[in-house]
């Protein structure tokens, strides 16, 4: 089954190609150029990975990693941007994102972890999802 | 120099050579994707799908306006690090305006704000110091792109205050929760050792920089 991906970037000309480029390598790709935006699918649509500008209009690429962790903590976070610090990746890690990379990204790579982070996206819904078994069995007095 | 002075002069030179590399890199990543596009089509055609040449045509149009776009953000960086070749030079005050803005375009696009340098304004050459004055008038349009609320607008115009000339920085759109309160000390050090005044004096919370 093809990676469920969100790409957040405000530059949509970035959103267009990269876009096309995961979609030809049969990644099922959504674009959204508003963190705003991105957080609605979220709450609405169901995917694997997120790919995030860390700097943005709006509320900024840590603040909307935050907010996602928030809402789906099971979803991986990969954080691709053109202003990577070393503080800001440490801080994003500590956050709960998945990995960081700098633009321009070498795509093998970006692909090979998007890969990656859904398999881990996998392990930890089967982790969350036996532990609401075992409070439901608990409850229950089982 | 002062130390007021120097340390601020060290703040613009980091946010702007930080804002101007983040750009650069933004454009390489789009080319970079664009080339890795190209790859793609060459694999597909490979591997028996007919060319789509109008797509072709169409990322090679796409990679020359990204070059063209990458070319007008290092040429901006030129003007910015040749400002400081000369202690005090004569320069266009227009041309100054537009560069700052070209410079706070990406902090003011972060906050959702736009920049409008008065094409109205007629041009004044004054001799000072292009570095400092541009330090100067960023910090000032810094302060102001901070207190504007999402969807405003900054206009930034030449004028006349007390028969002196005048750079003006006003809020044309809705202002921030931010009350505005007065400019940092570096914008006075700074605007002292030009010989000019910079203050919110004029009652609506535009910024005025007294040249002479």
């Amino acid at each position: 089954m093809a990676e469920r991906v969100l790409l957040i970037d405000d530059d949509e000309e970035f959103l267009d190609v990269m876009g096309e480029r995961l979609k030809n390598h049969g990644v099922d790709v959504t674009t959204s150029s508003s963190a705003m935006d991105a957080l609605d699918l979220i709450d609405k649509e169901l995917f694997d990975v997120v790919i995030l500008d860390l700097q943005m209009p709006g509320i900024d690429g840590i603040d909307t990693l935050k907010r996602i962790k928030e809402r789906r903590e099971e979803l991986q976070v990969i954080l691709l941007t053109g202003h990577a610090t070393v503080e800001k990746a440490v801080e994003s890690i500590k956050l709960g994102a998945t990995d960081f990379l700098e633009k321009p990204a070498d795509f093998e790579a970006l692909n090979e972890k998007i890969k990656k982070a859904t398999k881990k996206k996998m392990l930890v819904m089967d982790k969350m999802n036996r532990e609401k078994m075992m409070e439901m069995l608990r409850r229950f007095g089982i | 120099m002062s130390d007021d002075t120097g340390r601020a002069s060290l703040e613009f030179f980091s946010a702007v050579t930080a804002t101007i590399s983040h750009d650069i890199k933004n454009r390489l990543a789009v080319i970079n994707e664009q080339a890795g596009l190209l790859e793609d089509y060459l694999y597909l055609c490979e591997n028996g799908r007919e060319m789509d040449v109008e797509r072709l045509k169409r990322v090679a149009k796409t990679v020359k306006q990204n070059v063209s776009r990458a070319d007008g953000i290092v040429k901006t960086m030129n003007l910015f690090a040749h400002s400081a070749d000369n202690p005090a030079k004569q320069i266009d005050l227009y041309e100054t305006l537009n560069l700052v803005a070209l410079l706070s375009k990406r902090a003011a696009d972060l906050r959702e704000v736009s920049l409008v340098v008065d094409t109205q304004s007629e041009s004044a050459q004054i001799t000072t110091s292009l570095f400092h004055l541009l330090n100067l008038i960023w910090i000032c349009l810094d302060t102001t792109i901070k207190k504007t609320a999402p969807g405003g607008s900054i206009a930034l115009s030449l004028g006349k205050r007390e028969e002196k000339l005048a750079i003006l920085i006003k809020v044309t759109g809705p202002v921030g929760d931010e009350p505005p309160g007065s400019l940092p000390a570096a914008a006075d050090a700074i605007a002292d050792e030009l010989g000019m005044s910079a203050d919110t004096s004029a009652g609506d919370g535009t910024i005025v920089i007294n040249c002479r």
